[in-house]
């Protein structure tokens, strides 16, 4: 189970709101790399793996992309405060205000809403693992692209702290499948999955 | 009496710095120079928990705490909340 901490990983306090930037930003709670399939890919996979670090790894970080969705929710909807309905006609936001008001909803910046299928769970360790790190880099490419775009230094700060997170989880996924590889036949890692193959 | 705003920053950053230890010792479990390294964390974090408490009585973040250190209801729900500018810490 999960216990709530009233705090976020990383503080977000934004001065000026920029709807237009908000529709981008929400990409990354409910886009196809974003933090909430993140956070389901990683809970969904810990229970079929064959080791403990894996179990500890994935739980860890599943639970780190749930701060992460809270992080990039405080700042779409610090962006999007105390609107006028002309800044909203402004600025391309009146599709998502038009179905959502400015209540947080996961979806990507292109307008499709949450998917499962923009993530897996194949109970296979070396899928999944791979499957993770190109999670995460994908991730880290779609910080790469907001941060081409924000200018703003209270936006830009937890998009940094955000991109950097992704890198190190990366790190911690290498090592989760290198200790995996490890543990089976040098010779073939394929020759059966631990997780199922007895 | 020490300056609320720097000790809970240090405060923070010792619990980030706990925590992202934390994956490491997922996928090293047997590295004692992290176990080393978690031990000086958590002596320098208790260090900065008393000064703060001393000064500023209880940090407490969560209000389904077991423990006698849950946050008082009328706090939990009138306090700022993380999503709010200007959030510390939801005190």
């Amino acid at each position: 189970m999960w216990q709530y901490e009233k705090k976020l990983q990383f503080p977000v306090n934004i001065k000026n709101t920029n709807p237009a930037l908000a529709k981008l930003i929400i990409s990354q709670y409910g886009g196809p790399d974003g933090e909430a399939g993140a956070s389901l890919r990683y809970l969904s996979q810990r229970y079929t793996m064959p080791y403990g670090e894996l179990k500890g790894i994935l739980t860890d970080i599943g639970t780190e992309e749930l701060a992460h969705l809270e992080i990039v929710s405080a700042i779409v909807y610090q962006l999007t405060k105390n609107l006028t309905p002309e800044e909203i006609m402004a600025s391309g936001f009146a599709p998502y205000y038009t179905d959502h008001t400015t209540g947080i909803y996961p979806v990507a910046a292109s307008g499709e809403a949450f998917s499962a299928s923009t993530f897996q769970s194949t109970g296979d360790p070396i899928t999944d693992l791979n499957e993770d790190l190109a999670a995460e880099q994908k991730a880290r490419t779609t910080y790469d692209n907001l941060l081409r775009l924000v200018d703003d230094p209270d936006v830009r700060a937890p998009l940094h702290f955000l991109r950097e997170r992704e890198i190190v989880h990366y790190q911690r996924f290498g090592e989760g499948l290198r200790l995996t590889t490890d543990r089976l036949n040098s010779k073939n890692f394929y020759a059966f999955n631990p997780s199922f193959d007895k | 009496m020490p300056d609320k705003k720097a000790l809970t920053e240090r405060i923070r950053a010792y619990q980030f710095a706990l925590y992202d230890l934390a994956l490491f010792q997922d996928t090293h479990p047997n590295e004692e120079d992290a176990n080393q390294l978690r031990k000086i964390y958590q002596k320098k974090l208790t260090e900065l928990m008393d000064a703060y408490e001393g000064a500023y009585g209880e940090w407490i973040t969560t209000h389904n705490d077991l423990t006698a250190n849950a946050i008082p209801w009328k706090e939990w729900v009138e306090n700022p909340w993380p999503w709010d500018n200007d959030t510390k810490e939801g005190k």
